[in-house]
């Protein structure tokens, strides 16, 4: 080799290193589609920050990629068996693992536990849920390893509350007696996490760095990076540079390009949630139930699933989801017969005036507005195919796009005709789409008799038989078009070992993660 | 100082104004939580309070403005921290962006106008054209995709995104690797239309007798058009030039999403869908206040380029 072509193989070298991004073997990158707000927990609900929060923080428990309960922060799961759980339901004793510490060595104690249930159901505090937590009556710290959590009635979903996504255990030394509404942990936050926060540059990433001493044993990553990469162009490029090992809440019309890149795989990550269409049960045309039912027979939801949905998923009429415990399989079902559609139609007093014509009653027509939240393709895909279903059966519809924050309000005043979108049911369920929003106006007494019953209901056998007699007389009643449950998409690097998504979030096991 | 002092009433209009349009549609940022099965009516209903939206509009608006007043933009719903921060943190970002851009459409601009106008091809007047029509009519979220798919995805010429190599410290190279594309694409919309604006103009002043002159005086017609028909077309391109900054803004806003660059326009979309009312409203006063400031200066600027003009 002579001097010169030694100096270009140096410097061609030298720009290889200096141009290659220093993603070591040793750094697990992991894309994420939008920015977390805050690190501090209970603040924010958006899913991916609650992802982040898992690599800073711990849950007393943790629901696995089986649905299984395992102790995460508590030694045990309380069970009824165990004595953790009182035989009249209203009592969760819960024993804390030892020897677990906050990221500045202080020991994390019950009094920890308790300050965290004081914190989410402070009413001074902006919290947008307190479920399950605000109906404690009183947290008891024995000592500083056991935490007696006391509810005035039989409580069945705080197993549940406390695996959520989210329900981090908060530092009582650090928070205590500081404003959290605009406290520095927001953006600097102290766990007893695998991983802690060591640069966070708004917009672009952020860094982590592994915790040697975490009581799970140190992370087998030694830095995770988060990049916030918003359009699906430049995640496509990341992608395919092999610069992520994993991509989170991608959209579902990137599945052909994951299947066809080489060292990745598509991941279905598993929800409780179902793409549905709220029918307001108040609206004149669709109070009457065969109208309702109608519009469920004019949908073949298989194809939509199947063309729309990656065929990632199945259609079910049940309210929850197949991937539930409490899912009802054999509920009264509505497949695609629109003959059958035309016949309930007609039945209900709605004909067409000619061939091919939408249907009228007294010379109203039969035009359903539906609602959508603008500016994402698959949705609006999967609304325009409802809509040439419908039209098919003689039903016009007509869309609305209006944006996220205006959804809510505008279901809740019940300032519409139908809506399409998703509701997710928890690992134990809470029934907010019922009890809580109620959106759709469903009102059926014996229907939410057996959701009272079932809210007080310690075994889970008896609940899951509730459930499904509830699921039964939902399904009759259609106040709620289910669609196909939602099927949400991850890309993985083939060399990334460990990554077990569950229902609640994908990182809760990231110390385990290598590749 | 006339001029100057007319921009405070200005400012005030304007913040009127986009206080009044950001909360125009239904909901609020207390109501994007609503949507999470999670989240329970009566905990957003006591987040409306404590964040005083449930105080009728014109009390929100009085506070804010007020507040506004003495420095305090508001604490962001979305980041907890104030709202001044969170624009901050960006704006040098999307001034990075910005003004490569505009370096890119004035330097190309320019010099494809000069060459345009001065060349006697017609094949090169042809093709400056094209470039013209090209570069007006292709949107930048299809260029940019297009510019990553072809020298990312495939040829691995530039980065896919971001201001920086993530791990590394930051330095000069490195941040002018990252910022080429965005800046080109962004830029490329101004180049044609610059262009047009020099060619047209150099075409019109090239038959005027002093260039005439200079040129019967021995000057080539690229010296006599630089020296003595340029400073002729340099009043419509200031112009052109503060007129453009809107544009270039909302330019940005597209070019960022598209290249994942942490600016102020990907910040304000995504608190555009947040309803994050301190940070939207932030970020567009920061927005108004530049065009504002930019157009004076232009008129200013006016005054240097043509002694003609004078502001009393």
């Amino acid at each position: 080799m002579n001097r010169n072509s030694r100096f270009s193989t140096t410097l061609l070298a030298a720009a290889a290193l200096w141009f290659a991004p220093l993603a070591a073997a040793q750094t697990i990158t992991v894309l994420f589609p939008q920015e977390p707000g805050s690190l501090l927990p209970h603040f924010d609900l958006l899913s991916l920050a609650h992802e982040a929060q898992d690599l800073v923080f711990d849950r007393l428990f943790v629901v696995d990629e089986n649905g299984q309960y395992l102790p995460w922060l508590a030694a045990e799961v309380p069970t009824l068996a165990n004595g953790g759980l009182s035989e009249d339901g209203r009592t969760y004793t819960i024993r804390l693992r030892e020897g677990v510490t906050w990221h500045d060595g202080e020991p994390l104690t019950s009094a920890d536990v308790a300050f965290t249930w004081r914190v989410i159901t402070d009413p001074d505090l902006p919290i947008p849920t307190r479920t399950v937590w605000q109906d404690i009556e009183s947290v008891d710290t024995p000592d500083a390893h056991t935490v007696v959590i006391n509810f005035p009635e039989p409580n069945v979903t705080f197993l549940g509350a406390a695996s959520f996504a989210g329900a981090y255990i908060l530092p009582e030394h650090l928070l205590a007696g500081t404003d959290l509404n605009t406290s520095p942990f927001h953006r600097q936050p102290v766990g007893s996490g695998p991983f802690r926060l060591v640069e966070w540059q708004s917009g672009s990433f952020l860094h982590f760095e592994r915790v040697d001493d975490y009581w799970g044993g140190p992370a087998q990553a030694e830095s995770v990076v988060i990049r916030i990469v918003p359009g699906s162009e430049a995640q496509r490029a990341v992608l395919e540079r092999g610069e992520a090992d994993l991509v989170l809440q991608l959209a579902i019309t990137e599945l052909p390009f994951i299947e066809a890149l080489p060292g990745h795989e598509a991941v279905q990550v598993p929800t409780f949630a179902n793409w549905q269409v709220w029918l307001n049960n108040e609206d004149p045309a669709l109070s009457d139930v065969r109208v309702r039912r109608a519009l469920t027979h004019a949908l073949d939801r298989e194809l939509i699933a199947e063309s729309l949905l990656g065929g990632l998923t199945t259609p079910s009429d049940a309210a929850v989801p197949p991937s539930h415990w409490a899912h009802a399989a054999d509920v009264p079902s509505y497949p695609y017969d629109p003959e059958e559609a035309e016949r309930l139609l007609a039945e209900a007093g709605w004909t067409r005036p000619s061939p091919g014509a939408i249907r009228t009653r007294d010379g109203e027509p039969l035009v359903i507005e539906v609602i959508n939240i603008a500016g994402q393709a698959d949705r609006v895909q999967v609304i325009q195919a409802i809509q040439a279903f419908w039209r098919d059966v003689g039903v016009g519809a007509e869309i609305r796009n209006i944006d996220a924050a205006s959804f809510p309000p505008t279901l809740a005043a019940g300032d519409f005709q139908s809506a399409y979108g998703f509701f997710s049911e928890q690992q134990e369920p809470t029934w907010n789409l019922w009890l809580g929003t109620n959106w759709q106006r469903y009102a059926n007494e014996a229907a939410f008799a057996l959701l009272e019953r079932y809210s007080v209901t310690v075994d889970q056998q008896e609940r899951r038989a509730l459930a499904i007699e509830f699921q039964t007389l939902v399904a009759e009643d259609q106040p709620v078009i289910f669609i196909a449950p939602r099927p949400l998409l991850a890309a993985a690097s083939t060399a990334l070992q460990g990554y077990s998504p569950t229902t609640t979030t994908s990182l809760w096991n990231v110390h385990t993660w290598q590749k | 100082m006339r001029r100057v002092a007319g921009l405070l009433p200005r400012l005030l209009l304007i913040s009127l104004l986009l206080f009044g349009v950001v909360h125009l549609p239904r909901g609020g940022p207390a109501d994007v939580y609503a949507a999470d099965p999670a989240a329970t009516p009566a905990a957003i209903e006591r987040m409306k309070e404590l964040w005083g939206l449930d105080q009728p509009l014109h009390v929100q608006y009085w506070r804010w403005v007020s507040r506004l007043s003495v420095g305090d933009w508001g604490t962001s719903y979305v980041e907890r921290r104030p709202a001044m921060h969170v624009v901050m943190d960006r704006l040098p970002n999307t001034l990075r962006l910005t003004g490569a851009a505009l370096l890119v459409g004035l330097v190309a601009g320019v010099g494809l106008g000069l060459l345009a106008s001065v060349s006697r091809s017609a094949a090169v007047k042809h093709l400056a054209r094209v470039v013209a029509v090209l570069g007006m009519s292709v949107p930048t979220f299809w260029s940019g995709a297009i510019v990553l798919l072809v020298f990312s995805s495939y040829l691995r010429w530039i980065p896919a995104g971001g201001m920086g190599t993530i791990g590394r410290p930051a330095d000069f190279l490195d941040g002018l690797w990252h910022l080429a594309a965005p800046a080109l694409v962004l830029g490329s919309v101004y180049v044609a239309q610059w262009m047009r604006y020099v060619q047209a103009g150099l075409d019109d002043v090239a038959s005027e007798d002093f260039v005439r002159t200079a040129r019967s005086k021995g000057l080539t017609r690229l010296q006599a058009l630089l020296k003595h028909g340029f400073p002729n077309v340099m009043l419509p391109l200031v112009t052109v030039l503060g007129l453009e900054l809107p544009r270039l803004l909302s330019g940005a806003m597209v070019t960022e999403v598209v290249f994942s660059w942490p600016g102020i326009g990907r910040l304000l979309h995504g608190s555009l869908v947040a309803r994050d009312y301190p940070v939207v409203l932030g970020a567009l006063l920061v927005a108004a206040l530049a065009v504002v400031v930019v157009n004076l200066l232009t008129d200013l600027v006016y005054g240097v380029l043509d002694p003609r003009v004078r502001y009393a």
